[in-house]
């Protein structure tokens, strides 16, 4: 005799006349696509998602060439989109969903799909409007701070953007072309970018882009706006600037502040120093380096996670009240020659990131136990390898005879691979 | 019989909002904070009145803490695979006013597990929905029925006014001196002659 199967009936029931903290509980077991829904059921559902103070990584707004989407990411649930794209043919685009007065005919909603994000496809002709109100919407139900991205070249009605948010994380200007004075008004006028900002066109000389002095991070192809005063005035951790019209004496002026300033947070600049121009000290007492008082290499984890070292064994050392030491150094590259302003928060960079590795190998040491434990068939030089014991010069060479005597090892056991990939791992810390 | 015992045999009456009492044990009771907060360590004499509910609400509640007495530790969201056979009964025997009067119920006698249980199933109720579907399970109004509804009371307040206005003409005509108590008398002749005097000034 089988059991008959019970199934789980729902019947409907009023949400509003639950009390606050079960609502509340109720509404945290949703993951953000359903949160997302519920709150376009009505103002009142609005706030109560609101009210949950979910907190978002950040808020993503694309407007760029044949890009048009929103999304929010969070620390630990799925991404939501919304994608305005017509590229991909979507055939049943038949959903309607009304954000913020604007009713959207064409949507479909996927979940889940291959790429594991909770997403929307919606035709909409004014992408400019529908990217503001959705993502307007998203900010409203998810805190978090905004990053955008836009290509004002494609898309006239860009400004939309510009006049709906007045703050965001990031802000990336794309596209070649240079956007005019009026362009840069729209843009600029009340946006205040608080980590990051790329410009990728080259701007116009008349407009000063005031909000870039003191963002984070500064990355501009061009520059030629900046005069003395805003170069004095520059208080960002890490610049990038192509395109410059400083002189050495410009330069000269911004060490001698940056020797003043002890509340400056400048740690990198780069600039794009032309060939045309000389690069040399008049007034200020600058050092070659002293190996007792810095390392050669200056070192700083780009964007991509990756270690870069500059070489600043001929750079021109300064010297704070603090011990703060700056330098600035040219570096040429592909025939064109950088200048680059770095200052040492850590004057022996790569010999505290030694004392550190035993730190950051023990992880690896403690996964060769569990693995030669359940592989007992470890060759000599692996079990050295696994020696906690070995310097990482030792280790260093140790791995080099392994990889060099492994055209005469044949047979690849699970042992054998599960080791080779934490010695790959720990090669690629040490040698960072 | 009520006892400040911990030991789960021991049997408390619980009065509902009808007046009428029935036993639940020390060790279901026990899944209420507010019960340990008021009555675990002085006891209570007589029947524990939590007559703001039911009884067939109280019972549905502690129905679900005797059935969990022994779930020492609560595992979380389930999904609708999980359930059990006891878990679909349990919900499908109530209609929406219990069940919203359970979540209320275990709300105040603060019991996490049941409250985070039913919890689970508004969730379940609402995952996967898309806005319209959602509206019908939470019986919000949509635009439709809002915009309709709002119609049909404008309707009826523009009926009241006008009935409220026809009712006033009408006491105003019919209304006689003599069948006015003394202070009323007095007003309504003040408001006439300030109303006299208000003509003629105006003229």
């Amino acid at each position: 005799m089988t059991e008959e199967k019970v199934e789980e009936k729902f019947k409907p029931f009023h949400l509003v006349l639950l009390p606050v903290l079960a609502r509340e509980k109720a509404l945290k077991f949703l993951d953000p696509i359903d949160l997302f829904e519920i709150s376009l059921c009505s103002k009142r559902m609005t706030s109560y998602v609101r009210a949950l103070r979910i907190q978002a990584r950040h808020h993503s707004l694309i407007l760029a060439a044949g890009q048009f989407s929103v999304s929010v990411h969070f620390q630990r649930k799925r991404p939501l989109f919304w994608d305005f794209n017509s590229f991909f043919s979507r055939e049943n685009m038949t959903d309607t969903r009304t954000i913020g007065g604007i009713k959207f005919d064409s949507c479909e909603r996927s979940i889940r799909n291959t790429l594991s994000i909770d997403e929307f496809y919606c035709e909409y002709p004014e992408k400019e409007i529908g990217v503001t109100t959705v993502s307007k919407h998203f900010q409203t139900i998810f805190h978090g701070p905004l990053d955008i991205v836009v290509a004002p070249y494609f898309h006239e009605k860009y400004h939309i953007l510009f006049s709906e948010f007045k703050k965001c994380q990031e802000l990336e200007i794309c596209g070649t072309p240079v956007p005019s004075l009026e362009a840069m008004h729209k843009i600029f006028g009340e946006m205040k970018v608080t980590n990051k900002l790329v410009l990728r066109p080259e701007t116009v000389d008349e407009y000063i882009i005031e909000t870039a002095l003191d963002v984070e991070e500064l990355n501009l192809r061009s520059a030629t706006w900046m005069k003395r005063e805003h170069l004095l005035r520059l208080n960002c951790k890490s610049v990038q600037i192509f395109r410059t019209n400083f002189t050495s004496e410009d330069l000269e002026a911004f060490a001698e502040n940056w020797m003043r300033n002890k509340k400056s947070v400048i740690e990198r600049i780069r600039f794009d120093w032309n060939s045309g121009r000389v690069f040399r000290f008049h007034m200020l007492n600058a050092e070659s380096w002293d190996s007792k008082k810095r390392e050669m290499n200056y070192m700083y984890e780009n964007d991509r996670g990756v270690l870069v070292r500059i070489d600043c064994s001929e750079g021109f050392d300064m010297e704070r009240d603090d011990g703060l030491i700056g330098t600035f150094v040219l570096e040429t590259v592909d025939n064109t020659q950088y200048l680059y302003f770095l200052v040492w928060r850590e004057r022996f960079p790569e010999r505290k990131r030694i004392e550190e590795l035993p730190a950051k190998l023990a992880p690896f040491y403690k996964q060769l136990v569990t693995i030669n434990k359940n592989h007992p068939d470890a060759t000599s030089f692996e079990r050295l390898l696994s020696n906690p014991d070995l310097t990482p010069t030792e280790f260093m060479e140790t791995y080099r005879i392994l990889r060099n005597m492994d055209a005469e090892n044949t047979g690849d056991s699970l042992g054998k691979q599960s080791r080779r990939y934490v010695f790959n791992q720990m090669k690629e810390t040490i040698v960072a | 019989m009520t006892s400040p015992a911990s030991s789960s045999e021991v049997k408390y009456l619980i009065e509902s909002s009808e007046g009428n009492t029935f036993d639940v044990s020390g060790a279901a009771l026990r899944q209420s904070n507010t019960f340990n907060a008021m009555f675990l360590n002085i006891g209570a004499d007589g029947p524990i009145p939590f007559t703001d509910y039911n009884e067939a609400t109280l019972k549905k509640v502690f129905e679900y803490c005797e059935h969990s007495v022994n779930e020492e530790n609560y595992s979380g969201p389930k999904h609708q695979d999980d359930l059990s056979k006891w878990d679909l009964n349990f919900f499908n025997e109530m209609d929406q006013k219990m069940f919203i009067d359970v979540i209320n119920a275990s709300n105040f006698l603060d019991i996490e597990r049941l409250t985070s249980y039913c919890c689970e199933r508004i969730a379940r109720m609402l995952r996967g929905k898309n806005t319209q579907e959602m509206i019908k399970v939470i019986t919000l109004p949509t635009a439709e029925e809002l915009e309709a509804k709002q119609k049909v009371e404008e309707k009826k307040a523009a009926a009241a006014k006008k009935v409220a206005e026809k009712a006033a003409e009408t006491a105003e005509k019919t209304e006689t001196l003599e069948e006015l108590p003394v202070q009323q008398l007095v007003q309504t002749t003040r408001n006439k002659l300030t109303r006299k005097y208000l003509s003629f000034s105006n003229e």
